[in-house]
This record gives C-alpha cells, structure tokens and sequence, in this order.
C-alpha cells in the first residue's frame, strides 16, 4: 500500500455510473421515499398530485438542462438503454435504414443487430484509430444511402472520443434525416442543446454525469415523432380505452415512475447547475491531462483515444504490454482499492476500431468528486503494478 | 367539488395540467385542481374547475402559453355540456 486509500476517493469508474453523488441526492432520495407518497398522476388525492407535481418538477429541470422548449417531450426511462431502446423500436420500420458507428455501445449495436433481423437495414462507419468518425464520410454514406435515421454517440465510452454533433446535427436535419444521440458519457459534462445542435433524439441515463440516483435516464423526442411505445399498461390517462395515449409523455411511460430516483436526479442536476458545467468540465479535463502527463511517458503502456481533454469525455483507456487488461485491472482493485474497468466495457466494435480486440482496455473515468491527490494516488499505482508485474 | 354554472377544464395528459396549474399559480388565477367528473371519463384523472367569472381570464392566460385544455365543459343541471374543444393543433401538444 502506497497511501491508506480510505480517506482518497479511489472511484474511478465513473463511466459505468458516477459515485459518489452530492449529498442533496441522497437526501432528495430519502425524503421523496419517506414523504410523497402517492403514485404520480394517479388519483386525484393531494399525495398523487404532490407526487404529479414533483414529476412534473424533474422533467422541467431536464428540459432546461438541455435546452428542450417543451418539457412534455422528455420520457423518463430506467436507463439510457431503455431511452435508446424506445427510440429505435418506437421508430424504425422494415424497409428503414439506419447509419451508425463503429464506436456505439451496445445499447446501440445490440438493438439494431435485432432490428436488422426485421428488415432494418445497418450500415457502420469506420472511425479512425482514436474513434473520430469524420463527419465528410458520414455525409457521403449519407448522400449514397439516405437513411431514416443516423444514431451516434457523443463520446466513446471505451476512448471518450468526441464526435462533432453540431455539426452532423444541422447537416442531418438539413438532409431530412433524423438523428438520435447516445449522450450517455455526455450528458451533465458537455454542452447539449437539441435545438442548435438539431438533435431529434436525445437519450441520456440520469446516474452518471447528471450525478442521479441508477435506474433513471430519458429520452427527448422531438415535436411531431409519433414513436410506438416498448411497454404496454396504465398511464393514469385515458383509461377508458384499450390502448395508449397520444399524448407524451404519457404515451411512453406506462407504470408508476420511479419518483424517489427522479427527484434524486432533479438534485443532481440542480448540483451540476450550481456548480457549471463549464466548471465541471475543466476540473474533469484538468484530471484527465494529468493521467495522460503521468502515463504517456511509462515504457510498455499504451493509452488509446485522442489524448486531448478538449476533444474527449472523461475517459482514458490503456494497456500494458503483455497483460491482460482483466489482471490489471484486478491487482488495482485488490492492491491499491482502486476502482477500475477492464475488458470489452460493452462496445466490442469499438476495441476493432482502436486495435483492442477482443482483450480489450483498462478504462479510467474521473469524476468530478475525483482530486489531483486521487489521481497521483492512481498513477503511483499504476507505475508499480507496470514494473512489478 | 363542481356547481351549476362552473366550468371544467380536461388535458387529455396529466403533464399538460401540471403546465396550466403552474401557469396559473404565477399568474396568480382562480381556479381548483380536481379528480375529472367521472361522467368526463376521456380525461386524465385531472381537471381545473373554474367558476363562470375567472373563465375568460383564465382563458387567455392558458392561451398565451399555448396551454388550450383539450376540452371545456359547463356543468348544468341536467349534466356537462361540452363547450369548447380545441384541435391538438392549436393546442400545441400534439405529436
């Protein structure tokens, strides 16, 4: 042991879900259980339209965050998978082609692999050795194929690659193209605005950078996307009728809402707004540049991505020679208590792209609650475990 | 809860009667947040009573936000009569 790792904050898996969270989500957590009690829009008893008007408190403060002028087009979903699920099944049809990237989660690949089996045609663009897709090639396979829809994400989750959604954006809805953004390692970290940057769909998990509770996220549908609901059931309205409202958000929320994390969520992002995102993000780039300084330099370590903080997320992903990343990963965790991912972090195609296949990396995600001190405790570990092992 | 003579207004979606019932707070209108009258059984189980004389006030403020109910009733003796129904065109809300 270098240093007593109890009294460090040696998280460093905040990609996967942020930790910890600010002290007012717990609390908004804890409170919601233990005092609004009923069930949104679901009786006309002040419990249930307390409960309304809270639901109705969270999805405003999601809709400012991001931009969004009428917050009835965001649905709360349990994930951003979900979001991403209702966005793909909701609205591609046999006959729909779809472009996308080799550097998608799987929440991306694995649904769309399942709706190539129903007609859906899909087409990848090959990213680059750090992840970029060049936007001139998405316009050309664009131009030749005229999709339905291109679904992106804004940064990698394996290189926290970044792709330029303002610019392929405007261009898309230009070309009549919808576009649907997997914002999961962006969102509470980058600057979203669906209205400049021309984002039709938006899914985003609630419990990493927007620093709420897990089993929250959302996806925002943009005015005139009628997509078909993923779940069937109760949505307080309309009950006379067999089958589901017109009327987002209801449309896309069957069953009770998950109040307790949503009201977690609404705190995070209320700490996030407090604290800025500008400010969040030059603390988290500080932090990523200062793991490139350390490790760049270690003779046998590979660092994957493009190694500039300004043209990435939060995420820094290596190797060492000869190791499998899975060992490394686990003499961090049982040597120095240091939280770390290693393998495949669920985007396979993306270890093609990068030349990672298929042992994949060891990935590092600093949080905003991550210091200097943490990180020179990780890279002392890191250095160690590159000479011992 | 509803007189003869009142109004009610219903959202078809409990977001939308979220929206006017802050919309209306801040503009500090007379109105009630009630269960729909369940002969109004298309409603989302919300509804804003309004008595005769803040309907038109109440009115032009959910009009300037885009915020049209789906439908107005009149509550009259003999039952609700529907007055007004506003297309999900005009009422912004459509998707």
């Amino acid at each position: 042991m270098i240093d007593d790792a109890s009294i460090m904050n040696s998280y460093f898996d905040n990609a996967a879900t942020s930790h910890p969270k600010p002290e007012a989500v717990y609390q908004a957590v804890d409170r919601t259980l233990r005092e609004a009690g009923g069930s949104p829009g679901r009786g006309g008893h002040r419990a249930a339209m307390d409960a309304a008007r809270q639901l109705f408190e969270v999805r405003e403060a999601v809709a400012g965050l991001f931009k969004i002028s009428d917050s009835s087009r965001v649905v709360f979903t349990g994930s951003a998978t979900e979001a991403l699920n209702i966005a793909l099944f909701g609205l591609l049809r046999p006959g729909d082609r779809v472009v996308t990237s080799t550097m998608e989660h799987n929440a991306v690949t694995r649904p769309l692999r399942a709706l190539q089996q129903r007609g859906v045609e899909v087409v990848k663009i090959t990213a680059d050795r750090r992840g970029f897709i060049h936007p001139t090639d998405l316009k050309q396979a664009c131009c030749r194929l005229r999709p339905r829809m291109v679904v992106l994400t804004h940064c990698s989750n394996v290189t926290g690659t970044r792709q330029a959604i303002e610019e392929i954006g405007p261009w898309c809805r230009q070309s009549g193209i919808l576009l649907l953004v997997d914002a999961a390692q962006s969102a509470g970290l980058l600057d979203i605005d669906v209205e400049s940057m021309a984002i039709d769909l938006l899914a985003a998990p609630g419990h990493k950078s927007l620093l709420g509770p897990p089993g929250t996220g959302f996806l925002y549908l943009r005015e005139g996307l009628h997509a078909q609901p993923l779940i069937y059931g109760g949505t307080g309205s309309g009950s006379e009728s067999d089958r589901p409202p017109d009327e987002l958000p209801e449309r896309l929320e069957s069953g009770t809402a998950n109040l307790p994390g949503l009201a977690g969520l609404k705190a995070g992002i209320e700490f996030v707004r407090r604290r800025s995102l500008a400010a969040i993000r030059t603390h988290e780039q500080n932090l990523l540049q200062q793991l490139i300084d350390g490790l760049k330099e270690l003779p046998g370590l590979h660092l994957y991505g493009p190694l500039n903080p300004s043209l990435q997320g939060s995420v820094l992903s290596f190797t060492l020679e000869g190791q499998d990343p899975s060992a490394v990963g686990f003499f961090l965790d049982r040597d120095f208590q240091i939280s770390a991912r290693a393998g495949l972090h669920c985007a396979p195609d993306a270890h093609r792209t990068i030349g990672t296949f298929p042992h994949g990396t060891v990935r590092l995600s600093p949080g905003g609650f991550n210091t200097a001190r943490d990180v020179d405790y990780l890279l002392t570990a890191i250095k160690t475990l590159a000479t011992k092992i | 809860m509803v007189s003869n003579g009142d109004f009610v207004a219903l959202f078809h979606s409990i977001h939308r009667v979220m929206q006017a019932e802050k919309v209306l707070k801040q503009a500090s209108a007379a109105f009630l947040l009630i269960p729909a009258p369940r002969e109004l059984s298309s409603a989302c189980g919300l509804a804003i009573r309004l008595k005769a004389e803040d309907k038109d006030t109440v009115g032009e403020i959910l009009q300037n936000e885009n915020l049209l109910p789906a439908e107005l009733f009149l509550k009259e003796p003999e039952g609700y009569c529907l007055v007004e129904r506003t297309s999900p065109d005009d009422a912004g809300s459509h998707d």
